[in-house]
């Protein structure tokens, strides 16, 4: 299943925010989008996942308008995790996992067996057997967010948007859960794009790299063939120096100043 | 405008919630049921309380009555005092401090779920204000009117100050923001009662009739009106257990609920149409009882945590249990006399209600 956009114009109210965006999200890669804050680039996410509506253009999911389909049938190919989700501290974590059951549910579809392994399945992947029955209000900020991913995962779905998973999280957690995206890509073949903050660790995990600036796409394409001085010069407003990452051999952005100075 | 008078309150209750914390603390309240099997265990013994506590309101009070009175009032009936307390009077009354406590607990926990507020109560949607409103409009301008058209009235008001609240926070549009619905409900809270204080300063007579309505009471009303009320309460029970599993999704907040296919803005419809029905019949029957829908819902998510299969009937029993209670102990408080219940309530809740705030402050 693809998901992809055609003329797609983007905006809060009369502001325009992305305009006339036309990109594909290519199956079975990570692509990771990046740029400056505000850029629009968790908005275009949410809206590939139907969460806002388009001022103009299509989203599309497969062959179909994702805007026509049941929404429910959605949710079984494409789960989407936005920001810093806030669910009730007092709930456990299989409680919440088990959420993502939620699309296959229906007065004639009650919680089967099935439903049991897959969530057992994801939370598993995640890590997380252990704790189950935990509260979230006592689980750190890397187990959280592996929470939210163990549900999305249980969703079962073959492509996982996630608007910037790592947010507040220290180093190593940020490394845990994008390895964990990278595990899934890999071993899975799931499509998985993600908005990040971070042009290392962007370039190091990403396919595929979506560069937004001024409301159009600057560039797309494999970090090691797009990411230049000139693109973070003009993406992000900075110099910087670019060189080949030691551990993975992929474009690594080090020392910057600000433009201005 | 309900909390000014409690106000002084406020500094022998400190001590009391340093206590409650402080037992919170040890663990001796941490009881959080886990297992499906001690929830529902609790629950049955709950309902054997509620059930003890009905016919403690059938039975205490000024004027003494046993178990037989009881009985005979319903088989052999003889006009006695007794009797004729018990059938006209506790009876009609026990059933509206169950259904009406079960009810304000139930749309509390739902407004708390709708605006994610631990604070909120179904008052914010402007049922309060707008009920008393046209209470005392209807009261002061149309004093012939029967009781039963009073709760019409004051039920149409409640509704009515919903409508525009959520007109005001872009309902019609399609898309509620949560954060204009409490907004927007502070702002019609307002009018109405600076509309219905006018009123009550224009005319002093009808400001002693609808004091004890004001304060919140259970007292006084006919079993007619009541039959009315209790198939439309059910029906919403029904239906909020029916909405559990949504319920659920949308307590993670609503992009995860539409990532996952629910549709978010049907059921925030749904979900102010069920608190209109709840909030709005209780406050039309029995004024605007303080507290109840605040405190309920957060003692149920401390005794059975966040999921609505079990939230909800908890909800449904101890509202109703708290209600009952609080309506006999109206009756002794300053025996003699009664006090409205409404204020019961108010004095019973205030201590949790600053734990909530404190606990909201602190995270």
């Amino acid at each position: 299943m693809n998901i992809s956009t055609s003329n797609l114009t983007l905006g809060y109210g009369d502001v325009i925010v992305l305009k006339d965006i036309n990109v594909a999200i290519p199956k079975n890669k990570i692509t990771i989008l990046v740029g400056s804050n505000g850029c629009g680039k968790s908005t275009l996410l949410k809206t590939m996942a139907r969460l806002l509506k388009p001022m103009s253009g299509k989203v599309a999911l497969g062959d179909m308008d994702i805007f026509q389909k049941p929404s429910k049938e959605i949710a079984k190919e494409l789960a989407i995790l936005t920001q810093s989700p806030d669910a009730p501290s007092d709930l456990t974590v299989f409680n919440l996992v088990k959420q993502g059951r939620y699309p296959y549910q229906s007065w004639f579809n009650q919680w089967s067996k099935e439903d049991e392994n897959i969530v057992e399945y994801a939370l598993e992947k995640t890590g997380l057997s252990d704790i189950r029955n935990k509260k979230l209000s006592e689980l750190s900020g890397g187990q959280k967010q592996r929470v939210w991913i163990a549900m999305t995962l249980a969703q079962q779905t073959e492509i996982i948007l996630l608007d910037e998973p790592t947010n507040h999280l220290d180093i190593k957690y940020k490394i845990e859960v994008l390895d964990l995206l990278k595990h899934l890509n890999q071993h899975e073949n799931r499509t998985i794009a993600i908005v990040l903050h971070d042009i290392n660790l962007a370039c190091r995990y990403a396919d595929h790299i979506i560069a937004i600036k001024n409301g159009k796409v600057y560039a797309e394409g494999n970090p090691k063939k797009i990411v230049t001085e000139k693109l973070i010069n003009d993406v992000f407003d900075i110099n910087a120096k670019i060189i080949e990452c030691p551990l993975f051999k992929t474009p690594m952005c080090i020392t910057y100043q600000n433009l201005t100075i | 405008m309900t909390l000014s008078p409690l106000a002084g309150y406020r500094l022998s209750l400190e001590s009391l919630n340093e206590r409650m914390n402080h037992l919170l603390n040890i663990g001796i309240l941490k009881l959080t049921l886990k297992s499906n099997r001690s929830k529902l265990i609790l629950l049955i013994g709950l309902l054997l309380l509620l059930i003890a506590f009905f016919f403690a309101s059938l039975l205490l009070g000024y004027i003494k009555t046993d178990f037989t009175d009881l009985v005979n009032a319903y088989t052999n009936y003889t006009e006695s005092i007794e009797q004729i307390v018990i059938k006209s009077s506790r009876m009609p009354r026990a059933l509206i401090a169950l259904f009406i406590g079960a009810s304000l607990s139930v749309s509390g926990l739902l407004m708390q779920t709708l605006t994610k507020n631990p604070m909120a109560s179904p008052g914010l949607l402007g049922i309060n204000s707008g009920a008393a409103f046209f209470m005392v409009f209807a009261y002061s301008f149309m004093p012939n009117l029967t009781q039963n058209y009073l709760m019409v009235f004051s039920f149409g008001g409640a509704a009515l100050a919903v409508l525009m609240v959520y007109t005001l926070a872009g309902g019609i549009r399609g898309t509620i923001q949560t954060f204009d619905l409490t907004l927007a409900g502070a702002a019609i809270s307002a009018i109405f009662i600076s509309f219905t204080q006018i009123i009550l300063y224009k005319d002093q007579k009808t400001m002693e009739e609808v004091l004890f309505w004001l304060t919140g009471s259970v007292e006084g009303r006919s079993m007619d009106a009541l039959f009315k009320m209790i198939p439309v309460m059910l029906i919403a029970w029904v239906i909020c257990f029916l909405l559990a599993k949504r319920l659920n999704l949308f307590s993670l907040g609503e992009e995860i609920a539409k990532g996952l296919g629910l549709n978010t803005e049907l059921l925030k419809l749904q979900i102010i149409l069920l608190i209109v029905v709840l909030a709005g019949a209780s406050v039309a029957v029995a004024g605007p009882i303080a507290l109840v829908g605040l405190i309920i819902p957060h003692l149920t998510r401390f005794l059975v945590g966040p999921e609505f299969k079990w939230a909800i009937p908890y909800s449904i029993v101890l509202g109703a249990i708290l209600l009952l209670s609080a309506d006999v102990a109206s009756r002794f408080i300053i025996y003699p006399k009664e006090i409205p219940v409404g204020a019961v309530t108010a004095i019973l809740g205030t201590p949790f209600f600053i734990t909530i705030a404190r606990k909201a402050e602190n995270k």
